[in-house]
């Protein structure tokens, strides 16, 4: 167990051992600092050019200025919290504080690319080809190789959705290459 | 005895047939959606917004009150047999909930949690009627000062409530605030922050926002752990019905549950996940023998559960009585009254009674069926869980694109609504939270307007906000609660309790 964690942090970069985890943490939550800041720089000048007004007559950007003084403020208060403590605010939030590499990063593009490609395809194909293409990437088992299955269910749930939303609750979808339908 | 009549009126609009059919609708898919880890009420109302539009306002805001309660319900089955709350007001119910299950007492805990729900929804509704009426009285005098002031407050406690940092939130509900800028002036009409963009000119969509920070994030986040298999609890739901002895043991707590979420509910950020902390914390120090919770205490599900029943039912205080939503959900039924052209707020009671009191009535109504739907049907519920998440998981995607493109039957929605999703996806793995967002999102054109309003009414004179005692009131509540966030000692202990409740 000690060899385990003695060759790990070898394997660390000289400056990330030198600081520490605690100061490479530190110094990342200061970089979301300097990132607000200038979020909240860029929400301002934006704001300039819809105009401020005055206090008597508030201008379309008048709100939106104060906004990215808000956001940018609390930038500056992030950066100048992080730069004064060492500690920090343990978060609770599911999946926080999970390393980037324990993330299934192939599982989520693949996801991420089907729900493109359905938004995409949406109008052109309409709701039912369209559908059945993205369900059947979706519900395709690439360990398993259930083509049969994810075909039958991606065909199910693509005409059984239509006539649930389209048919008798007469949401509008659209319908593409099949107008009959 | 007007109050009696006026609740008699809402039975009437309530015990309509249509009206029937939607609220069961409403706490059935409720009742699925909170037993199924995956998708929220946020998500599951947006689904149902567009269908809505079709119906009247009344049957329509039945339906989607119908999802928020029912998901209160479903959350506690998942909590109870899995381990996993199917809603985050429902955390709280694994600790005993789950325990109970393992010593072959489910069907007593599932029991509980059904019969505590319904007393402390029954007993809201009574405080609902009685509160909102006397709130909505005191806010005819309200202007646009004590209307901005209190805003302010309720997105400073909604922040102050956030779990993490203070600062994050505060970021978030800046972000929720520009988000509500973009689109048309509230004053001028001018198209701003559209950046040439067509689908930018009315604004960005709520739907889209909360289907894709709230739907597509959590199933991004899910399908992280796809392989992992869920371990349903086997076992027999013959005996429900809590013994003699439970409900003795069970009886206080459910009242202390119901009064702590009553009045946690209508603080707006307090809502039901607070609620049931705290309710678990007050039993854990009633009890006699606190050293029983944690292994299976019916007193640790009783509570906590009324409470979050009860809070689901008192956030629609604020909203009719003041227009002001008091967390994400709330903000997205403000969203579908202000589509169905009513606006929330003190002239609602007396301009459309029908809305008022035939949702104030339905919540009863659907109370009821609530009870007769959870007991009964456990074993379909259990069924449901035993639905893979590799199944479940297209379908709930499918739901979010449906909901975000029917709204205006635009593509570009879908765009805004995957955008957030990934948004929504790196917030939360960064420890930022989407309510404040959402919040400010609803909020910011109200607030945009009222403090425009007050600046012009008042020639530009700032300190309008500071000589009206409500006003002065809710902005040093608000003022000190933000400054917590610099003082290190306040920090400190806040993420102490947030991490103890975790």
């Amino acid at each position: 167990m000690s060899l385990g964690r003695a060759s790990e942090s070898f394997s660390l970069p000289p400056w990330k051992r030198i600081m520490g985890k605690a100061m490479v943490e530190k110094q990342r939550e200061m970089s979301e600092g300097i990132f607000w800041v200038v979020i909240g720089g860029m929400i301002c000048i934006l704001a300039f050019q819809y105009g401020l007004g005055s206090f008597r007559a508030p201008a379309p950007g008048f709100v939106a200025f104060l906004t990215g003084i808000l956001i940018g403020g609390v930038g500056a208060v992030m950066i100048l919290s992080k730069r004064f403590s060492m500690g920090r605010v343990k978060g609770t939030t599911r999946g926080a504080g999970q390393g980037i590499s324990a993330i299934p990063w192939s599982r989520l593009a693949y996801t991420m690319m089907f729900l493109i490609a359905y938004a995409i395809l949406m109008d052109p194909l309409g709701y039912i080809a369209s559908t059945f293409l993205a369900m059947f990437g979706l519900f395709f088992d690439w360990e398993k190789k259930n083509w049969l299955w994810s075909a039958f269910f991606s065909i199910t749930v693509s005409l059984v959705s239509y006539l649930v939303f389209e048919v008798w609750l007469h949401c509008q979808l659209p319908r593409g290459i099949l107008p009959w339908w | 005895m007007s109050v009696l009549s006026d609740l008699f009126y809402g039975f009437g609009i309530a015990l309509q047939p249509w009206n029937l059919l939607s609220c069961f609708i409403g706490v059935f898919i409720g009742t699925l959606v909170g037993v199924l880890p995956g998708i929220g009420p946020a998500g599951a109302m947006s689904l149902l917004l567009p269908v809505t539009f079709g119906m009247s306002p009344v049957t329509g805001i039945i339906m989607l009150a119908g999802i928020y309660y029912g998901t209160m319900y479903g959350g506690s089955t998942t909590s109870i047999l899995v381990n996993i709350p199917g809603e985050a007001a429902s955390i709280v119910t694994c600790l005993d909930g789950h325990q109970m299950a393992l010593k072959g007492r489910a069907g007593p805990a599932l029991g509980i949690a059904a019969f505590g729900s319904f007393i402390a929804g029954t007993g809201c509704i009574i405080g609902l009627i009685f509160m909102t009426n006397a709130l909505a009285g005191v806010a005819l005098v309200f202007g646009p000062t004590e209307y901005f002031s209190l805003m302010c407050l309720g997105l400073s406690l909604v922040t102050y409530l956030t779990q993490g940092s203070i600062l994050r939130g505060l970021v978030m509900a800046g972000v929720g605030l520009f988000l509500s800028q973009i689109g048309q002036d509230v004053v001028t009409g001018q198209t701003r922050f559209s950046f040439g963009l067509r689908g930018l000119i009315d604004g960005v969509g709520l739907v889209p926002v909360i289907m894709g920070l709230f739907g597509i994030s959590e199933v991004l986040l899910n399908i992280e752990t796809l392989g992992e298999q869920r371990a349903i609890m086997k076992t027999s739901f013959r005996h429900l019905f809590p013994t003699w002895e439970d409900w003795r043991k069970s009886a206080a707590p459910i009242g202390r549950g119901t009064i702590i979420g009553f009045f946690l509910g209508i603080l707006p950020g307090g809502g039901a996940l607070i609620s049931s902390f705290v309710s678990y914390a007050a039993e854990k120090w009633f009890s006699k023998h606190p050293e029983e919770f944690g292994k299976g205490a019916i007193e640790g599900v009783a509570g906590p559960e009324s409470a979050n029943n009860a809070a689901s039912t008192s956030g629609f205080i604020p909203l009719f009585s003041l227009g002001i939503p008091s967390n994400v959900i709330m903000a997205l039924l403000l969203g579908a009254l202000m589509i169905h052209g009513l606006k929330p707020g003190p002239l609602m009671i007396t301009e459309r009674p029908d809305v008022f009191w035939g949702t104030v009535a339905s919540l009863y109504v659907g109370n009821a069926m609530l009870l007769m739907l959870n007991l009964p049907l456990i074993g379909l519920w259990v069924q449901v869980l035993k639905v893979p998440y590799r199944t479940l998981f297209p379908l709930i995607l499918l739901f979010c694109f449906i909901g975000a493109y029917s709204i205006s039957a635009n593509v570009f929605d879908l765009y805004v609504m995957l955008i957030f999703g990934v948004l929504g996806y790196v917030l939360r793995k960064k420890n930022y939270e989407c309510a404040p967002l959402v919040l400010a999102f609803v909020l910011g054109p109200m607030m945009e307007k009222n403090l425009r309003q007050a600046l012009i009414l008042f020639d530009g004179n700032l300190s309008v906000f500071i000589t009206r005692p409500l006003s002065l009131a809710a902005l040093v509540v608000s003022v000190l609660l933000l400054l917590t966030a610099v003082i290190p000692f306040v920090q400190k202990r806040r993420s102490e309790v947030i991490v103890e409740d975790d």
